[in-house]
C-alpha cells in the first residue's frame, strides 16, 4: 500500500484509486476490511471492474489500424469516477415512521447512472453530473452525462438507449424530479475489423 | 462507546444483514473516524458497521447498506429502519438514519 496523500485518498480509507487498482488485480486477496468495508471503495472497485472490461473491449474492437483509446482519456474517466464516488450529500427519501430519515448518497446516484450507462453494450460513461437542489424531493433535477461508443448501432440509437436505461433506474431507485437527462456523444470507434490478407 | 452499545451495534450488525434485499453493510461512520477508533479499539477487536451513539434523547442509529438493484433502494431502507426498530427493547428511543450507499446489480 502507498501512503494515500488525502487528495487521492478514496472515502477516507486511506488507499488511493492505485492501492484498489492493485487489490482487484490480486483478486481482493488477502482481504482488507477497510476497503470491503468501505462504501466508496467498493463502489470505486465495482466501477473500475466495468470501466477495465469495457475499455478492453474498446481497445480490440478499435485495434485494426487506429490507435485504441487514449491513456489520457482512460485516465480522465477513472478521474472522473473518483470524484463521482465520494458519497457527497444525502439525497432524502421519504418516510412516514417517526423518528426514522432515509437518504441515498449522491454517490450512490452518481455510481446508479454510471452504471445503467455502461450497461449498454459498446458504452462508456465518461462524466455524470446532478443538477438541481437534491435537498428537495419536489425540485426538477437534470442528470448529464457523457458517453463513449463503439459503432454498433446509430449513435442517436445509442444514446436514447442510455438515456433510457438511466431515466428507468432513477425511478425505480429515488425518488428525484427528473426534469431530463441529457447525453452528449464524446467520442465514437469503428466496427472495422482488420482486413484479412486473403481478402484484400 | 460503552460495552452496552458496541453490544447493540454488533447485534444491529446481524438484523440490518439479515434483511433480504441488504447487499452489503458499510461502515456507517466516516473512513477517517473510523481508522481512528480502530487504531483506538486494537487490531483484535472487531469494531461493527452500524453507529450507535446516546443521544439526547435516546439513541442515535446510523446504518448504511448497499440495497440489492431488484426492489427498489427506498423500500429497502425502509425494511432495515423497520427491521432496526424492531429489534430494540420495549420503550427504548431511537432516531433512525438508514443511508443507501450504493445500489448492487
Amino acid at each position: 500500500m502507498t501512503e494515500a496523500s488525502a487528495s487521492d485518498d478514496v472515502g477516507g480509507s486511506g488507499f488511493s484509486l492505485d492501492d484498489l487498482s492493485d487489490y482487484l488485480d490480486r483478486g481482493r486477496e488477502p482481504a482488507i476490511a477497510a476497503i470491503d468495508g468501505n462504501a466508496e471503495c467498493q463502489a470505486m472497485l465495482a466501477s473500475l471492474e466495468r470501466v477495465g472490461a469495457l475499455s478492453r473491449d474498446l481497445v480490440v474492437r478499435d485495434a485494426s489500424d487506429k490507435p485504441g483509446i487514449e491513456e489520457s482519456w482512460l485516465q480522465g474517466v477513472l478521474t472522473a469516477i473518483s470524484r463521482e464516488v465520494r458519497a457527497g450529500r444525502d439525497i432524502p427519501l421519504s418516510s412516514s415512521e417517526p423518528n426514522t430519515r432515509l437518504s441515498i448518497t449522491e454517490g450512490a446516484v452518481h455510481e446508479l447512472v454510471r452504471a445503467a450507462g455502461d450497461s449498454v453494450e459498446g458504452v462508456l460513461v465518461g462524466r455524470c453530473t446532478l443538477d438541481g437542489d437534491l435537498d428537495d424531493p419536489d425540485a426538477a433535477v437534470r442528470i448529464a452525462l457523457t458517453i463513449s461508443v463503439v459503432l454498433s448501432a446509430p449513435i442517436v440509437v445509442l444514446a436514447e438507449a442510455v438515456r433510457e436505461r438511466v431515466y428507468s433506474e432513477l425511478l425505480k431507485h429515488t425518488e428525484l424530479t427528473i426534469e431530463s437527462v441529457d447525453v452528449t456523444v464524446t467520442d465514437a470507434h469503428t466496427l472495422e475489423r482488420p482486413v484479412e490478407e486473403d481478402e484484400a | 462507546m460503552t460495552d452496552e452499545l458496541d453490544s447493540l451495534a454488533a447485534q444491529l450488525d446481524a438484523v440490518v444483514r439479515s434483511v433480504p434485499t441488504v447487499a452489503a453493510l458499510y461502515a456507517a461512520e466516516p473512513g477517517l473516524l473510523r481508522s481512528v477508533r480502530e487504531l483506538t479499539a486494537g487490531a483484535d477487536t472487531p469494531l461493527a458497521m452500524v453507529s450507535v451513539r446516546r443521544a439526547q434523547q435516546g439513541l442515535a442509529i446510523v446504518a448504511s447498506v448497499a440495497a440489492s438493484g431488484r426492489q427498489q433502494a427506498p423500500v429497502t431502507a425502509l425494511a432495515v429502519s423497520t427491521a432496526i426498530r424492531s429489534a430494540l427493547a420495549p420503550g427504548v428511543e431511537a432516531e433512525i438514519l438508514v443511508r443507501v450507499s450504493r445500489i448492487e446489480g
